[in-house]
């Protein structure tokens, strides 16, 4: 009994020196310029991308801008409800700016109504708010885009086949982009391939993705001209049940993030694309937008004018543009950008094709 | 029973000398199913798809569902032995992805050869079932909550393990190897052959001894009956898979581990004070039985056997991403155990039902996918017949108590 | 029966047992001999349990000696009693009802070879033992939960005197079986004393305390409450000295010691 308190004092002990080591480093110094607190919510860690690149480009720009500002982070785990209950606690301890990348766009509404009761503006990031008049500007790329442009180099690398079978491997039901990305595809493939199954891929999941090539390859005996997968991981996954399935040489397979397995097999020759979405300049533009909101509260310049409805308003966007890497360019896209460096990218096994591909 | 019939007068309690037919209709009706719920539930799901698609019984659609049954069998093998004491695991999904992540970063990112990176990896889940079960048994947290802790914990640790990076690729052939390997036929069924000679022989010398000590022992022509099944299942099994690419070294890896732990769970002491701390903790424990060291073990053995799972998924799919071992894992795993008729509330259950389970449960996934049915009725279907096989086991478990032997 | 030449098996002297304020035994004497059935009777409370746990080595008493076979020994835990050849049985039986009979006869000691169980070996074994002790479970295979009560507690007996013991403590061994059933284990108790055991038995059911014991011990509110020989007593007398009658005190004298124990399985 002794023991187990002395353990559970030990442990409180342990974790308020974390908290107070994590707030210590972002208390505020002491010069002039504008200040405020900035909230950012980002909806899972599950994904490479938003721990590991949305937020740290997003807190190193905010505070190239503003140094005296206080950004308060928080990540939803892929749950909504969880995700209003931090927006709360942010309102609460008065943010300025809200920077929301929802879980779920429809329920993120309340988030939004809730902010504009308290004169908060909120920034939708990435994801689209749904449904309500009370998003002040919406920051993404364009999500049909991306299903048109994985589409339209699929159908590049099919080149002259004629009435080739492709396999479409969809990303999962629940995500509205994936609906997106599946209709933009849809949208150029269809009448021009022969689509012999299609599967919707819950969770995104690499291991379902698997499976579900495995036995499309099973029904349709190995014959499969190309592969439109929505996302690296599905195409990942498509790759190893057709490499395990025996099919060679290996039909043209989309991709989608940039991840750095999919460039490194596209580099391997396993993968023929994925689509890059910068996430640079997306994450820096929020961060420029939610200094804007801070400082002036104004339309920012940044919008041209467009606008994205989201059901109930035209909401201001600034839209970036996907771009689709193949062996090609990849020197020129994620290298270039310092997206991955070639330390990243040229390990082990890669790099005679890094070479190849003139990444030196 | 000659040995004890020097025939007292017959009490009320005492069962007449039944015939092996009546014996096992009795057992049913006592609702000792077994695995026959299971085993009825695989050929009524494999009739359906069979008829809704002809290449579902083919050689190549069967290879793959030992494959894909290789890795969720694995981890269930585990989830038996956790059950068979009364307990749960729940982390053994984010083990699995774990244990997967640290071999990989290991061979990919450290250069560490292939099989000591597996080895680091298997070594991985061990030491989480040490710390899990030492929590579990050195300070009486229950297991739900310890591996619940567990199912959280280790996804962080998974996500800091993998890093920036995302999805890592695994490229080393000897992992890859681990279910991209077959089997040719003459390997193939030289290991059936051998295995059945082994099951042979071990009935046969079984049955010669219980003779010369005087013990009942079933009639000579019984045994053959169950050799000749058994030799037949093995080598139709290897027929089909041979008829594809060979025998899939990930099914054999599977079936490896069943017996293994079969035997070591029937067979040794071991496994016997495994199943008295699963039916009476106390009995156990006033016997002389150390539970608090079975129980221990047997949390390192389900986070180890986690980790083959996890290896073998992650070799499946040639690499770990920060979903390794999330998702339906850890359901799968614990359904097969359940459906294939290992009882909830400990004590009961064999090895099999791992691998029984694990083939219904691929079998629906493989047939959904198979026929491209959207994922709202995969997810349905796979319910409905979990609730199906775990309500007989629920059914069974009445009949046990109106017949006072539960 | 000629017990008296003999040394007791068990000799208990002036035991003594405090919990707290609760005096739980004082100035306690007990004997078993080899071949001797001993009632331990009284009222709920009147020490019963401790006494027995105080022989099992689950308490150790505050003073008093006890000695095994004429020597002193101490025992300080349920590990020396075995190990002395004193067996219990108590209520719960702690039988594996998941486990066949010839299994839970073995559980603890296994018989192995190379690392495998010994199956064959272990269940021609319990079926000697129980065909000794004239228990009838016809297929040894079958699960315990599956056996009738007077099985169950067969099977219990059994494995405790399996292992060479000497004296065998039963804790209400009929308490919740039928007539046939209790007769069943009445006659499993006397083939242990035939077999030259000294059984303790402990019961509230006078019928059978008297049909089966050669000799009633009673405990009165923790003290010695008289030892009666079956054969010159009568239930009168018994029933006077459990109820305190003899001593003068109140007839429905209230258990002063252990109020908390549950009717049954408390002393």
């Amino acid at each position: 009994m002794h023991k187990l308190r002395t353990l559970t004092l030990v442990a409180s002990m342990g974790l308020i020196a974390v908290i107070v080591a994590s707030c210590g480093g972002s208390s505020t110094t002491g010069s002039t310029g504008p200040s405020g607190k900035i909230g950012l919510l980002l909806p899972e860690s599950k994904t490479a991308r938003y721990e590991t690149k949305d937020r740290p480009l997003f807190t190193n720009k905010l505070k190239a801008l503003c140094p005296n500002c206080t950004l308060l982070y928080n990540n939803a785990n892929q749950d909504s409800s969880v995700q209003q209950t931090q927006a709360e606690a942010m309102l609460t301890n008065g943010v300025k700016v809200l920077v929301l990348d929802p879980v779920d766009g429809k329920s993120a509404a309340a988030i939004a109504d809730k902010a504009k009761q308290q004169g908060v503006p909120v920034v939708s990031y990435d994801r689209l708010i749904l449904n309500t008049a009370n998003v002040n500007f919406y920051i993404s790329f364009d999500n049909a885009k991306v299903g048109q442009l994985q589409g339209t180099s699929l159908l590049t690398a099919l080149g002259s086949k004629t009435n080739p079978s492709i396999v479409m491997i969809n990303g999962d039901p629940a995500d509205n982009n994936a609906k997106l990305f599946k209709q933009g595809a849809h949208s150029v493939l269809d009448g021009k391939v022969q689509i012999k199954k299609e599967y919707d891929t819950p969770s995104w999941s690499p291991d379902k993705a698997h499976d579900e090539m495995a036995q499309a390859l099973t029904a349709l005996g190995n014959k499969v001209d190309g592969v439109y997968a929505a996302n690296d991981g599905t195409g990942g996954g498509a790759i190893s049940a057709m490499v395990s399935a025996g099919v060679n040489p290996l039909p043209p397979v989309t991709g989608q993030d940039a991840e750095l397995a999919a460039i490194q097999r596209i580099l391997a020759g396993q993968q023929y694309m994925t689509v890059y979405k910068a996430i640079v300049p997306e994450a820096e533009q929020a961060a420029q937008l939610a200094f804007d909101l801070l400082t002036s509260a104004s339309a920012s310049s940044m919008t041209n004018g467009k606008t994205t409805n989201n059901g109930t308003a035209d909401v201001p966007s600034v839209l970036l543009n996907p771009v689709a890497v193949t062996k090609d360019n990849v020197k020129t896209t994620v290298v270039a950008d310092g997206f991955w460096t070639k330390a990243d990218i040229c390990t082990g096994t890669y790099v005679a094709a890094c070479t190849a591909a003139g990444i030196n | 029973m000659s040995t004890v019939a020097d025939k007292p007068p017959a009490l009320a309690e005492d069962e007449d000398q039944p015939g092996f037919a009546l014996q096992a209709w009795r057992r049913l009706r006592q609702g000792e199913l077994g695995p026959l719920p299971a085993l009825l539930a695989l050929a009524l799901i494999w009739a359906a798809f069979q008829i809704a698609n002809p290449n579902f019984l083919s050689p190549r659609n069967l290879s793959n569902l030992v494959s894909q049954t290789a890795a969720v069998g694995t981890i269930s093998v585990g989830v038996v032995l956790v059950l068979l004491l009364g307990e749960i695991d729940l982390s053994v999904g984010q083990v699995s992805g774990l244990s997967a992540a640290v071999m990989t970063v290991l061979n990919v990112q450290h250069g560490i050869p292939g099989p000591v990176a597996i080895i680091a990896g298997i070594m991985t889940g061990a030491l989480i079932g040490l710390l899990q079960g030492f929590w579990i048994t050195r300070f009486g947290v229950p297991s739900f909550i310890v591996t619940l802790a567990g199912l959280i914990g280790w996804q962080g640790a998974l996500l800091y393990v993998l890093g920036q990076t995302g999805t890592i690729n695994i490229n080393d052939p000897v992992i890859i190897g681990l279910t991209g390997t077959f089997l040719s036929p003459v390997v193939g069924y030289g290991i059936g052959v051998l295995a059945v000679v082994v099951y042979a022989a071990n009935l046969v010398i079984g049955q010669r001894r219980r003779r010369a000590a005087g013990l009942e022992a079933a009639p000579i022509n019984r045994l053959a009956v169950r050799i000749g099944i058994v030799a037949a299942a093995i080598l139709v099994a290897i027929g089909v898979l041979s008829a594809d690419r060979g025998v899939p070294l990930a099914g054999l890896i599977l079936v490896g581990f069943v017996v293994l732990f079969d035997l070591i769970v029937r067979r040794t002491t071991y496994g016997r004070h495994l199943f008295a701390v699963g039916g009476n903790a106390e009995a156990a424990r006033r016997a002389g039985i150390s539970v608090n060291t079975i129980r221990l073990s047997v949390f390192v053995l389900a986070s180890t056997l986690a980790a083959c799972g996890g290896i073998l998924f992650a070799s499946r799919l040639f690499a770990v991403n920060y979903s390794s071992g999330g998702g339906d894992v850890l359901i799968d795993a614990i359904a097969a155990a359940v459906i294939g008729g290992t009882s909830l509330f400990g004590g009961r259950g064999t090895v099999w039902s791992a691998l029984l389970g694990a083939f219904v449960i691929q079998s629906i996934e493989n047939g959904l996918d198979l026929i491209a049915l959207p994922s709202t009725v995969k997810y349905m279907v796979t319910g409905a017949v979990m609730l199906f096989a775990v309500t007989l086991d629920a059914i069974a478990r009445q009949g046990r108590q109106a017949s006072g032997r539960a | 029966m000629a017990v008296a030449t003999k040394t007791p098996l068990l000799t208990l002297h002036n035991i003594s047992k405090r919990f707290g304020a609760v005096q739980a035994l004082s100035g306690v004497d007990f004997e078993v001999y080899p071949g001797e059935v001993v009632g331990l009777v009284g009222d709920n409370g009147a020490g019963k349990s401790t006494l027995v746990k105080t022989i099992a080595g689950i308490h150790s008493p505050d003073s008093g000696e006890i000695l095994f076979e004429g020597h002193p020994v101490t025992i300080t835990g349920p590990r020396d009693a075995a190990q002395l050849g004193i067996s219990t049985v108590y209520q719960d039986l702690a039988l594996c009802d998941n486990l066949d009979v010839v299994a839970n006869l073995y559980l603890g000691r296994e018989l192995t070879e190379a690392e495998v169980l010994d199956e064959v070996r272990m269940e021609r074994r319990a079926i000697e033992v129980l065909k000794g002790l004239q228990v009838k479970i016809r297929i040894v295979r079958n699960v315990v939960a599956s056996l009738s009560g007077g099985q169950r507690q067969s099977v219990a007996v059994a494995r405790s005197v399996m292992w060479n013991s000497k004296v065998v403590l039963l804790d209400e061994p009929t308490a919740a079986l039928g007539v046939a059933q209790t007769k069943q284990v009445l006659d499993l108790i006397r083939r242990l004393r035939d077999q030259g055991l000294g059984v303790v038995v402990i019961s509230h059911n006078l019928a059978d305390v008297f049909e089966v014991c050669d000799r009633i011990v009673v405990l009165w509110l923790g003290r010695p409450g008289g030892s009666f020989d079956v054969r010159e007593t009568s239930r009168e007398k018994v029933v006077a000295a459990i109820t305190g009658a003899e001593f003068g005190g109140p007839a429905d004298a209230a258990p002063a010691d252990d109020p908390t124990a549950a009717k049954g399985i408390a002393p």
